[in-house]
């Protein structure tokens, strides 16, 4: 093998194992594999984390907090509700002793977090993109979060 | 409905919510949420004057709510060492995507402290209410509860801006002995009259809390149970307040103001008269590093001793210089610390000291 082949697999291998890195940083917003939700922007998903009203198809899109990992759940207060945990909680007490909305459940184990999703098509959440891709449950919607 | 009773469904329900894990259904959402405070609190002044020098106090708020799509349902229960009431329940229908109707008891929407706390302690910073925010039953002169007709609506401005008006239709409280008695619904009585409330609130950026704003209240309160105010020859009162406030955060300050005036027609036996007094409040909070705030608060009434309405409540703290101190533990749980040197119409200056444990579950 010529020594610019080599360098050239070497590189090749080098680019896959930093995307391969980067896509392990990455958070992802997901739905159901079933669900109709196709399009949800950042104004729209902070609304739903903060308990306002969105709805597709007259459903109301529901969040649930995925609050197992304490980096995604730091990652999802910064990126998505741009608040910090102290007063995004007394938001979410607020929600229903003032408006009567329960707040966003919240789901410790994976596996009742996707048997959440899959049991009501109309409702997200967000993961980290290798656990999204190794799931044939959900799927991935946008790109939340990504390390720089 | 008798004490022992409601002690046992308070105790139920606190219960429930202690071990409660909301269940996500497809459809309905429910959530049941238990406010506990608790502390001791010192008045200089003796017992025969009015408060009570000394007192333990102990207080419990259950709130349960259910979304069913467009259906709620909002319930909160109060239990506390002066008190046992079902503070609101209501049935809300969602009309569109920013409107809801309510039917049953409710708080009244010209009182913004109410809307944004309620009865939930854990949430407000300071410990004591502003005269212009009391309950009825806790040395509040205006209506802060209402049976009836709730409608709130929101309405889009140009770029994240926001309109929000609620506007209620109901039953006002009766004037009892030394306080407001508000319609009960476990135990409905007949001399309740109208009740008419409304708020009006812009807020620069609709996901933020930030916001100004404009109340107005009138109420028909029915003499029921005032012996001096019989004696008299007090009928009722016909109420009118109109007011503005402001609640708005930067950076670490919050701030939180509210003035109104307030015009009562006493319509006695004999002859009618009109008084009138001009009401207001001012609280900072600062957020210090590690979860301690420090606050503070100015309220002050004029014509305290020329009105004939607030006379009917000589023992409600009409004006406060306050400060205090709070320290937010373990994510669920607060400490706090105020000291005021408060006022009353019948009592003078005396000094207060309160001390409160705060927390919320689950």
């Amino acid at each position: 093998m010529s020594p610019a082949r080599a360098l050239l697999i070497c590189c090749l291998a080098a680019a896959l194992c930093t995307q391969a890195v980067v896509a392990e940083r990455q958070v992802v917003l997901v739905a159901a594999a079933t669900s109709p939700l196709h399009d949800l922007d950042s104004l729209e998903l902070r609304k739903i984390y903060l308990g306002f009203p969105v709805r597709r198809d007259d459903r109301m899109v529901k969040g649930l907090r995925n609050t197992g990992d304490d980096d995604l759940n730091r990652i999802f207060l910064q990126s998505v509700v741009a608040m910090s945990e102290k007063s995004y909680m007394r938001r979410l007490l607020s929600l229903p002793l003032r408006q009567g909305i329960p707040r966003p459940s919240e789901y410790d184990e994976p596996e009742h977090l996707l048997n959440a999703l899959s049991r009501n098509p109309y409702s997200v959440t967000y993961m980290w993109k290798h656990a999204a891709d190794r799931s044939t449950d959900v799927k991935t919607l946008k790109v939340l979060w990504q390390q720089d | 409905m008798d004490t022992t009773k409601r002690y046992w469904i308070v105790s139920a329900l606190a219960l429930m919510a202690l071990f409660n894990t909301p269940p996500a259904r497809p459809q309905g959402q429910q959530e049941l949420l238990l406010f506990l405070s608790a502390g001791p609190s010192y008045h200089d002044v003796s017992p025969d004057d009015g408060p009570e020098d000394y007192e333990l106090f102990l207080d419990a708020d259950v709130l349960y709510s259910y979304l069913n799509g467009r259906f709620r349902l909002l319930g909160e229960y109060a239990a506390s060492t002066d008190e046992l009431e079902l503070e609101r329940f209501q049935l809300g229908w969602q009309s569109g995507q920013e409107s809801i109707g309510w039917i049953g008891r409710f708080h009244s929407p010209s009182r913004y402290w109410n809307a944004i706390y309620h009865h939930g302690q854990f949430l407000q910073t300071s410990i004591s209410r502003p005269f212009l925010e009391q309950f009825e039953d806790d040395g509040g002169v205006m209506p802060t509860h209402s049976t009836g007709l709730l409608f709130e609506t929101a309405h889009k401005l140009e770029d994240t801006a926001d309109l929000r008006l609620a506007i209620s239709a109901g039953a006002a409280p009766t004037i009892d002995n030394d306080e407001l008695k508000p319609f009960d619904l476990l135990d409905p009585g007949s001399s309740n009259r109208a009740a008419i409330d409304m708020r009006l609130a812009y807020l620069p950026d609709q996901l933020d809390e930030n916001q100004i704003g404009l109340s107005l209240n009138w109420s028909e309160l029915e003499v029921d149970g005032n012996h001096d105010a019989e004696q008299q020859g007090l009928r009722r009162v016909e109420q009118l307040s109109v007011g503005v406030y402001l609640d708005w955060r930067r950076q670490a300050w919050r701030f939180l103001s509210s003035v109104a005036a307030v015009v009562n027609r006493m319509k006695r036996q004999a002859d009618n008269q009109t008084d009138s007094f001009v009401s207001g409040y001012f609280q900072a909070e600062y957020e210090l590093r590690h979860d301690w705030t420090v606050f503070g608060r100015l309220e002050q009434t004029n014509n305290t001793g020329s009105s004939d309405y607030l006379e009917l409540f000589p023992h409600s703290v009409t004006d406060r210089q306050m400060l205090g101190l709070r320290f937010d533990l373990a994510r669920q749980h607060a400490l706090s610390l105020e000291v005021s040197r408060a006022e009353t119409p019948a009592d003078g200056d005396f000094e207060q000291y309160l001390l409160q444990w705060s927390a919320v579950f689950p």
